[in-house]
């Protein structure tokens, strides 16, 4: 097991599955489990066979190694820049934080009001579920794929796996207990910092599919990390002034 | 496709300034300056990044 594969794939798994939970308990608190449920488990089978197909196929072309690696290391510097940028702004109040509670409101007042709301309600559920689960999946196949390049001793696939299902399973068993969409969740700082490490891992592994040769070898993810945790400080701490000085 | 878009590439100015950042590492490794390319793409993917985030605050 690579357990800072696992760990990071829990906490940006985490992230999406706690937002996949509000959409779910709205529909099945709203309409009934029935359909909620018949949703979920829909976008939960249809994520594991994308998963399976993807993994397997990338299992193939291992012998494209610098291609996969460049390829995977630009998806995953799209999502982590994503979520980098987003942060930043949250952080710097451009952008009002992820509120769990709010989603929960506006989801069930859709429901409340939908036509037909059993087909909504499992409809919902379905597309929360692997809209969500899709970007767990992208990032469980990238990460684990990736690490499959540098290591032939362990298995990186199935550490990012076990890291999703682990919070997948806690999310759920937390959410079962509360009946609550989970609004405690530190989201937006998760999402900060499985940014910083989806873009630290994207640079380096579309580096090292580039041909760039990184002082230090493996070490150099530290320093990166650390650029841009500086970096979207500092940016943080500028806009920040800047709107005090708008406003 | 629309959704499959949003949920891969998000941001289009974020690829571009990303590929970007490739190309000139690339180009850095084929002239021979493997330990330069790191840091050509580490920069422009910061100016990408840092810059995409102020133009949202324009809005």
């Amino acid at each position: 097991m690579n357990w800072i594969i696992t760990l990071t794939t829990f906490l940006a798994a985490s992230v999406e599955w706690v937002e996949a939970l509000t959409i779910v308990l709205a529909a099945g608190l709203t309409v009934g489990w029935r359909p909620a449920l018949r949703g979920t488990f829909l976008g939960l089978g249809v994520l594991a066979v994308s998963v399976a197909v993807l993994g397997l196929a990338l299992a193939k072309l291992v012998f494209l190694k610098g291609v996969l690696q460049i390829i995977i290391g630009l998806f995953l510097l799209l999502f982590g820049l994503r979520w980098l940028s987003k942060a930043t702004l949250r952080s710097a109040g451009f952008v009002a934080l992820h509120d769990e509670e709010k989603a929960f409101a506006a989801e069930t007042s859709h429901l409340q009001k939908a036509a037909h709301a059993q087909r909504e309600a499992q409809v919902v559920s379905f597309q929360g579920v692997l809209l969500e689960g899709l970007e767990v999946a992208f990032i469980v196949i990238a990460f684990g794929s990736s690490a499959a390049f540098k290591t032939a001793t362990e298995n990186p696939l199935l550490s990012a796996i076990v890291g999703a299902l682990a919070s997948l399973v806690l999310v759920v068993g937390v959410g079962f207990i509360t009946h609550k969409p989970l609004s405690r969740v530190p989201e937006n700082t998760l999402k900060y910092v499985v940014g910083l490490g989806l873009s630290s891992f994207g640079v380096f592994w579309s580096g090292e599919g580039l041909g760039v040769v990184w002082p230090g070898a493996d070490l150099v993810l530290l320093g990166l990390l650390l650029i841009f945790l500086l970096a979207t400080q500092g940016m943080v701490v500028w806009l920040r002034q800047r709107r005090a000085q708008e406003a | 496709m629309k959704v499959l878009y949003d949920l891969l590439i998000g941001d289009s100015r974020m690829l571009v300034g990303v590929l970007l950042a490739f190309i000139l590492a690339y180009s850095s490794v084929r002239v021979g300056q493997p330990e330069w390319a790191g840091v050509v793409l580490l920069a422009v993917i910061l100016l990408t990044l840092l810059g995409v985030t102020w133009v949202k605050t324009r809005r």
